[in-house]
């Protein structure tokens, strides 16, 4: 079983990487337009930092965080959804694709259709948000004496591949509704988008049904924020227990779990179009 | 090869029926159909626009889930196993593109290969033989966006026959193509038939695609399937007489000939209908040139668009 999955996967990487690839070459034709969107992505996301730190010129803390733990946290959320986006921006697509019918001719091919089809819209220009992110968390790292120690490191780490793992559960999630009724794609962003947007503030400043939303139903906020709050020590006004925030990145499996099972209910429902 | 017995699908539609209310409605595109293709077989799959033809090919390529009934394709549960079986079938969609469209049409093919993972030895023969049928040599380098549609269709066809399946499917594949490419894209797919064995399953408007390639046709209406047999039982049993056009030399009062009958006249042109099942056409050009003074002659063709009309039912349907 867990063979068959593995063999299954590294399949529909294979896939991915080869079409991917094509993709990326035809891309880095249009250089200029490249650049364009690679810089527009980052500098929206870098204004997103900007306004903590106009925030922070005001107020010493939020609900008991400093600056530089707000930044990182900022930083953790834009790299989580960056790598999201990244790998799994091209289901954008897909309502596209159902209401053309033009995902039968990714059915017809001995492929995985999700593999194919986050592969063939792939576009090596949404790395911008990532290369912002890494920056900024580089600049922090490099200013700020956080008392680092190993299992810090690894709770942080952990958070980082949970919450990418989480993001990309809710874009599958949250597109799959497209199979039902095509034209809801901004439905979906509003949960991916704009839950990286809140993602970015510790989760205790928010009032308590949205976080109850963002804990139960879309959990890509606390994935990146009970980690960081363990990783940086960083003040825990909700007494959430240590072993919640350590254990707080496998959240991702239920979530990929579901997503999985939304989607094949999704592709099952899929009706084509006529000729 | 394909075996299909009483396949049926249904769609849900909604419609507005007044502010709130929506109204569902049950859609049955294919309602019943039973079908069985021997290996090697080219057959005709017609119907008019909407009569379930792309339905039924969807089920069968495992796109589409079947309501009722039961398809196999060599052997294979199409949705159960998808991809087993997409590696056994070639499928083309006349309206719908296959191909990479910024790339050129050999990377669209490597990637092809890649996808079907195609052995190397059968790719290279497979990329010399497709390219002599279809005449890519030169089309080889060219981005597919910028190939005219016939050239992309044959690019189109090629792609799917890299990977030698056992059957194909082409929905509508000379739809808006000119003379030059239709005779192209039709050679190439008896080739195929003649030389692989390949089975293939054909829609088309196109009744030269019936008569140039289809040796069994098989009529849909309404999703089911009003007529199944070769293509000379069907004009044989629709249009049973055969009419002789003659030209005359000077004017007659009256033109009787035996076993013959007269359609119309207009002027000295004669249209005479006889039964090829009691006389042969030179027989029936024997008898009108003993009694009438003949200065040319030609034998009609039975109109296949006319027969096919007739099957459906409808006077006016767009064939």
């Amino acid at each position: 079983m867990a063979n068959a999955l593995l063999t299954a996967l590294s399949a529909d990487v294979r896939v991915f990487r080869r079409l991917a690839g094509a993709r990326v070459r035809g891309e880095l034709q249009y250089r200029s337009s490249f650049a364009a969107f690679t810089m527009a992505q980052a500098i929206v996301t870098f204004l997103d930092g900007v306004a903590i730190l106009a925030f922070f010129s005001t107020v010493p803390e939020i609900g008991g965080w400093h600056r530089s733990e707000v930044l990182f946290l900022y930083a953790m959320a834009s790299l989580s959804l960056g790598a999201a986006d990244f790998i799994m921006g091209s289901i954008e697509y897909l309502p596209e694709l159902v209401r053309a019918g033009t995902l039968d001719r990714l059915l017809v091919r001995p492929a995985g259709v999700l593999a194919q089809l986050l592969a063939e819209e792939f576009a090596l220009r949404r790395i911008g948000r990532i290369v912002q992110a890494v920056v900024v968390l580089a600049v922090l790292l490099a200013a700020t004496d956080f008392a680092w120690t190993p299992a810090r490191i690894a709770v942080a780490a952990a958070g980082a591949l949970g919450s990418i793992l989480t993001f990309c559960a809710v874009f599958a999630m949250t597109s799959s509704i497209s199979f039902w009724s095509p034209n809801t794609q901004e439905f979906s962003n509003a949960f991916t988008y704009g839950g990286a947007t809140l993602a970015q503030y510790p989760t205790h400043i928010f009032p308590g049904w949205l976080r109850v939303f963002f804990t139960g139903v879309i959990p890509a906020g606390v994935v990146v924020y009970f980690p960081t709050m363990y990783a940086l020590d960083a003040a825990n006004p909700l007494g959430v227990p240590a072993w919640v925030q350590v254990a707080s990145p496998l959240l991702c499996l239920p979530v990929l779990g579901i997503a999985c099972v939304v989607w094949r209910l999704g592709l099952g429902h899929y009706e084509s179009t006529g000729s | 090869m394909i075996e299909v017995t009483d396949l049926a699908k249904s769609f849900t539609v909604r419609r507005k029926a007044g502010r709130i209310r929506r109204v569902k409605t049950e859609i049955q595109a294919v309602n019943g159909i039973s079908m069985s293709l021997a290996a090697g077989e080219l057959v005709g799959y017609l119907g008019p626009n909407g009569a379930g033809k792309s339905t039924t090919i969807k089920m069968m390529c495992g796109i589409l889930a079947p309501t009722s009934g039961s398809v196999r394709v060599d052997g294979l549960v199409p949705l159960v196993e998808r991809k087993a079986l997409a590696q056994r079938i070639g499928v083309v969609f006349g309206q719908r593109s296959n191909l990479w469209w910024d790339l050129p049409l050999e990377d669209s093919f490597d990637l092809l290969r890649h996808l079907y993972r195609v052995r190397d030895d059968r790719y290279s023969a497979n990329l010399t033989w497709l390219s002599d049928l279809f005449d890519l040599g030169p089309l080889l380098t060219v981005p597919v966006r910028q190939l005219s549609l016939g050239q992309r269709m044959r690019g189109e066809i090629a792609g799917a026959l890299l990977h030698d399946p056992t059957v194909v499917f082409l929905d509508e594949p000379t739809i808006g193509l000119d003379v030059v490419s239709k005779h192209a894209v039709r050679e190439a797919v008896l080739t195929l038939q003649r030389e692989r064995g390949t089975t293939i399953l054909l829609t088309t408007h196109d009744l030269g695609d019936v008569q140039r390639l289809c040796q069994r046709v098989m009529i849909i209406d309404h999703g089911r399937v009003i007529s199944d047999g070769s293509l000379d039982d069907l004009v044989r049993q629709h249009q049973p007489l055969r009419t002789l056009v003659i030209d005359l030399e000077y004017p007659l009062a009256d033109l009787d000939v035996d076993g013959l009958t007269v359609q119309k006249h207009e002027g000295l042109r004669y249209w005479l209908q006889y039964d090829p099942v009691s006389m042969t056409a030179a027989q029936a050009i024997a008898r009108v040139s003993a009694v009438a003074p003949v200065r040319d002659l030609s034998l009609e063709e039975p109109e296949i668009e006319d027969i096919i009309r007739r099957v459906y039912g409808a006077p006016d349907v767009d064939v």
